[in-house]
């Protein structure tokens, strides 16, 4: 049965693949055998990423992508198809906040929204639809993945990002519906409060541990930990799952109805 | 075939209604990813915390407790009876909770633990006439989030896996019944799911990556929840 978890022979893009979730994602990929396309605006990051998976026996190429721009999100897949003759993955991660501000809902500006909608939503639309365009020509189905947000599912001040990320739920769950009938199943990964990468002086490493209280599991979640779901659910041992949402958070959204230090204690009903 | 994170070599683990083709497929992927697992057939919920208990000392302490009970029942809720909700509300959620129970202090033993439960789509939306059976899933799936809170301290994971239409499933989705086979259809993937899509799901939620994923109901249902 766990022969379906690999990914022997695929090709697949991931996009903001220089670091964090992304990078991580996109080395499990190619360690479970996937010839994987790193995307990202910076060019050195991608670089040490596709670095990282070579040495390790990979196979994996860089390419600069402003992921904002539908004609260079079709040019990635072009590349992917190009180098690697499909594309049977697409995992559109990249996004951000990008725009800091504290703004009242009042006063949120355009310029701030359109941005931030852009990274986030827009995005994630060009490189879903320009791999499922490939896909269904191909006619041999595929799997696209979105990385949203634990801010996605409920509401708090940062507006536009949680705004933009619920709508890539939302997205997701109507192109899942739309590519059902070419094999192509679409899921998103909601990450919580993950460490983009390992913590290098005591500073941050207690600045970690302080964040990693208020969560469930008493730390925060690390960029490894992607990887195997990325990986499931770009392989067919997922293969009837679509249109889903997998959380990664500690426990944090399945509670959240108090601080994790409370704890109620009652003997019975009391008349 | 072992790939990195979702192989549970040396681990040991309980099944729980391995009668059942969920809990038989858990426990196969389980063995094919190297656990040591035992398996705990049909069984009264009743005697359950002790057949746990049993298969504990017998495997020499216990890491994973997978729960696989399911038990069926559609009726009008004015002929719902006493002899109907306990053993829907006892095979479907208290076995699970006194499976848990006993199995904790042996999953306790150890730096870290996983719980895998087993719940219905019908543990989030209803269906008429399964009043007592989508109840009985919803405590489930809440009797996840909380221990969730509760155990996560412990490094110890709960979550659990929410079937959707399964082609076993003969008593709810009758292939004679039309309106069930139209049901079938409203899933994304136009067809009901299989024991094999439960395994690799499982052996993930079984193993070491899954310390930062808890509280969560994974549901295996072809699309079914998550379009209008």
């Amino acid at each position: 049965m766990l022969e379906t978890l690999s990914l022997s022979g695929r090709a697949a893009v991931v996009t903001g693949s220089g670091r964090g979730l992304g990078k991580a994602m996109a080395k499990a990929l190619a360690a479970a055998g996937a010839s994987v396309v790193c995307s990202a605006r910076t060019q050195d990051q991608i670089d040490q990423t596709v670095a990282e998976i070579e040495a390790a026996g990979g196979v994996a190429l860089a390419r600069r992508c402003d992921v904002t721009d539908s004609a260079q999100v079709d040019a990635m897949v072009d590349a992917c198809v190009s180098e690697y003759g499909k594309i049977d993955i697409m995992i559109s991660n990249a996004g951000g906040g990008g725009v800091r501000g504290n703004w009242e809902f009042w006063e949120y500006p355009d310029e701030a929204f359109e941005t931030v909608l852009a990274t986030n939503l827009k995005s994630n639309f060009y490189c879903s639809r320009a791999a499922a365009k490939y896909m269904v020509d191909r006619g041999e189905g595929g799997v696209i993945i979105h990385t949203a947000s634990g801010t996605a599912l409920r509401g708090n001040r940062s507006f536009a990002y949680p705004t933009a990320k619920g709508g890539q739920i939302s997205l997701m769950k109507s192109a899942a519906t739309m590519l059902a009938p070419h094999n192509i199943r679409v899921n998103t990964i909601i990450p919580g409060f993950v460490a983009q990468r390992a913590a290098e002086t005591d500073q941050e490493r207690q600045v970690r541990h302080q964040r990693g209280i208020r969560i469930p599991v008493r730390r925060l979640g690390e960029w490894w930990e992607l990887g195997p779901l990325a990986v499931y659910l770009a392989s067919d041992a997922s293969s009837y799952i679509t249109g889903q949402s997998f959380i990664i958070d500690g426990g944090g959204l399945a509670g959240g109805l108090g601080p994790v230090e409370f704890v109620p204690h009652h003997e019975g009903v009391q008349s | 075939m072992s790939v990195e994170h979702f192989d549970l070599t040396g681990q040991r683990a309980i099944v729980l209604r391995t009668d059942n083709p969920a809990g038989a497929a858990i426990a196969d992927a389980f063995e094919e990813a190297g656990a040591l697992v035992s398996r705990i057939g049909a069984v009264e919920a009743n005697n359950v915390a002790d057949e746990v208990t049993h298969a504990a000392k017998q495997l020499g302490g216990l890491n994973i407790l997978a729960c696989a009970p399911d038990l069926f029942v559609a009726k009008p809720v004015t002929d719902i009876t006493g002899g109907d909700l306990g053993p829907v509300m006892m095979v479907n959620f208290a076995s699970q909770l006194f499976a848990i129970q006993a199995a904790l202090p042996f999953i306790r033993e150890h730096e870290r633990g996983n719980i895998v439960l087993l719940t219905s789509v019908l543990g989030e939306r209803g269906l008429p006439n399964t009043s007592i059976y989508s109840a009985a899933q919803g405590a489930v799936v809440n009797l996840v989030r909380a221990l969730a809170q509760e155990l996560a301290p412990e490094g110890i994971s709960i979550n659990a896996i929410e079937l959707g239409w399964m082609d076993w499933m003969d008593d709810r989705i009758d292939k004679t019944d039309e309106q069930a086979s139209r049901a079938v259809r409203f899933t994304m993937l136009k067809r009901p799911g299989k024991a094999e899509d439960i395994g690799p799901l499982a052996v993930w939620l079984a193993g070491d990556a899954v310390g930062f994923v808890t509280g969560q109901i994974f549901p295996v249902d072809g699309g079914l929840t998550q379009h209008l």
